[in-house]
């Protein structure tokens, strides 16, 4: 979730607040790229009578630049439907459910998926699909791996997709990061603003077992490469493309005292985007946050000077006194922070041959170079990790993402672009002490794991 | 993409005339708008036709943007319309007092 309640007023419309975005080079499945859109932070998998499920009056996208200019160029649309099957009981389920066509199961969802081309044209790639349910527990969804299997569903042109419940793959330790920065495994180096010493201890991950709604897709990647042509040069700027995911809800909302007299009016407005993982939530300040989301790429000029110069930085010399001197003195607009999140790294600065540079368009996109296919063996810390097809490369489910970022706020990616910086000796002792490890994927799409379920996790 | 906010649009919309209509008649408004409105008929529109009439189900949200230039935004199905018109703004504004 490193986009979970990043923004005020989206905090408070969970069903709209895009969490995590992924877009890889299928690692199964040659020539394809998978791209997961998840959404609901924070699921509680105990959430009975009324489990969670995507909005109705939501219109999610996920959108693709080929030309680096900020604008989508190919968008997926994605429209949800309710249907309650057994009006008489306040019950989501009144037996096992064992198929995605159970009697037993009242409260189900339907979507839609719609593509549409930089023209304009649409096309409806499938009217009416089955969301899997949420998962309950042994009685009430048995055999819930199997049964959420069969929500995969094929779409034409050789594409594939999958939305519904799943565990949640991000790991952070949220109550350290948002404590003034006093991560667990180096407190006892933090300043603690003349309060008692904190003692050195290991991360807790704050979005351990818990759940997500995801919406993930997998295409080939002749669907989605600048002129459809699988590109086969990674060096070439036409080989990455842009990637981010939005949310929308119309701009009129009337409501009555009768539930049943609620409607919207108006065309669909922007509320929440998600490119790069964490741009909103650590380097856009907080009372232009909610305006962010409404923006598109191509405007992110606007927001350039958080990432020229990122708060986070100044704040770390701060906090760790004496630890970040070559950081705090540098005060050079961050190139490589620019470089990295809105306009992709060029060729030539990690290799020759490696690439995510779309041009000279600031825009906070999530850049995957479809030329570089998978790695065999992932390392979560990607491009810092000497693993090109991870983040940020796109962003595989076990990249991770908080501490390369937090790697590269710190000034380990400075050097990149600066020769004359000297990173701080302070960088190699930076541990969030949250690792993936205890994750569980799933080794082919929809890749992300089963769901927690609330018999299994009640609290 | 415009560069408001949905909460944003909600509580600009909080601070002006909203009206909304759904089929033929109004539906949410005051009964004193409503009876307002339509106390005050249009001088010279002419009835709607069949064809032109909200369908069942269908519902229009008006929303006065700025009463003194008379800018009203229209919200219907997915779509918005803008209508400058002095007159009808002033008329939808002096109903609600």
């Amino acid at each position: 979730m490193s986009s979970h309640r990043e923004a005020p007023e989206i905090a408070k419309d969970p069903v709209a607040d895009s969490t995590d975005l992924y877009a890889f080079v299928s690692p199964d499945q040659a020539g394809t790229v998978t791209i997961i859109a998840n959404y609901i932070p924070l699921e509680g998998p105990a959430a009975g009578p009324n489990f969670y499920e995507f909005g109705d009056d939501v219109l999610y996208e996920i959108h693709i630049d080929t030309d680096g200019d900020g604008w989508p160029d190919i968008t997926y649309q994605f429209n949800f439907t309710t249907q309650n099957s057994i009006p008489t009981t306040f019950l989501y389920n009144v037996g096992p459910i064992e198929t995605l066509t159970s009697s037993n199961w009242n409260r189900r969802q339907f979507y839609s998926v719609t593509r549409v081309d930089h023209h304009g044209r649409t096309q409806v790639l499938a009217p009416q699909l089955r969301c899997p349910p949420c998962n309950i527990g042994p009685l009430s969804t048995p055999g819930y791996a199997a049964l959420a299997a069969t929500a995969v569903y094929p779409l034409p042109g050789g594409r594939k997709v999958f939305a519904g419940q799943r565990a949640e793959a991000f790991f952070v330790d949220l109550g350290a990061i948002f404590d003034l920065g006093d991560l667990r495994p180096i407190a006892n180096l933090h300043n603690t603003f003349g309060l008692p010493a904190l003692a050195a201890s290991n991360g807790v991950n704050a979005t351990a077992s818990v759940n997500v709604h995801s919406i993930a897709l997998q295409v080939p990647i002749t669907d989605i490469a600048p002129g459809g042509a699988a590109p086969s040069d990674p060096s070439a700027v036409r080989s990455t493309v842009g990637i981010w995911t939005s949310a929308s809800r119309q701009k009129a909302r009337i409501l009555d005292s009768n539930a049943k007299s609620r409607f919207d009016a108006g065309p669909f407005v922007q509320v929440s985007r998600l490119g790069n993982p964490l741009f909103n939530e650590l380097l856009v300040p907080l009372s232009k946050k909610d305006e962010w989301n409404t923006q598109s790429p191509a405007n992110d000029s606007h927001y350039v000077a958080g990432v020229a110069h990122p708060e986070l930085a100044g704040l770390l010399n701060v906090l760790y006194p004496g630890d970040f001197p070559n950081l705090a003195a540098y005060a050079k607009p961050r190139a490589d922070l620019e470089a990295i999140l809105l306009t992709g790294i060029p060729a030539g600065v990690i290799s020759p041959t490696f690439s995510t540079y779309t041009g000279s368009t600031q825009a906070d996109m999530l850049r995957l170079n479809l030329a570089i296919p998978a790695s065999k063996t992932p390392n979560p810390l990607g491009v810092v990790g000497g693993d090109v097809a991870g983040f940020p490369n796109g962003r595989r489910i076990v990249d991770d993402v908080v501490s390369i970022e937090l790697l590269a706020v710190a000034g380990a990616t400075i050097p990149l672009v600066d020769s004359s910086f000297t990173k701080d000796g302070a960088i190699a002792a930076i541990n969030t002490g949250v690792t993936g490890s205890g994750l569980t994927f799933l080794p082919s799409f929809p890749y992300m794991g089963t769901p927690y379920s609330g018999f299994d996790v009640p609290a | 993409m415009e560069a408001v906010s949905r909460r944003g649009f909600l509580k600009q919309a909080g601070a002006a005339a909203v009206v909304a209509v759904a089929g033929t008649s109004l539906v949410t408004a005051p009964a004193g708008v409503a009876g307002a409105l339509a106390g005050h008929p249009a001088t010279h529109e002419p009835d709607l036709t069949p064809e032109e009439t909200l369908k069942s189900g269908e519902s229009l949200v008006a929303q006065v943007v700025d009463a003194p230039t008379g800018e009203i935004s229209l919200f219907i199905g997915e779509r918005q319309v803008t209508l400058h018109d002095k007159s009808i703004a002033a008329r939808l504004v002096r109903a609600t007092r």
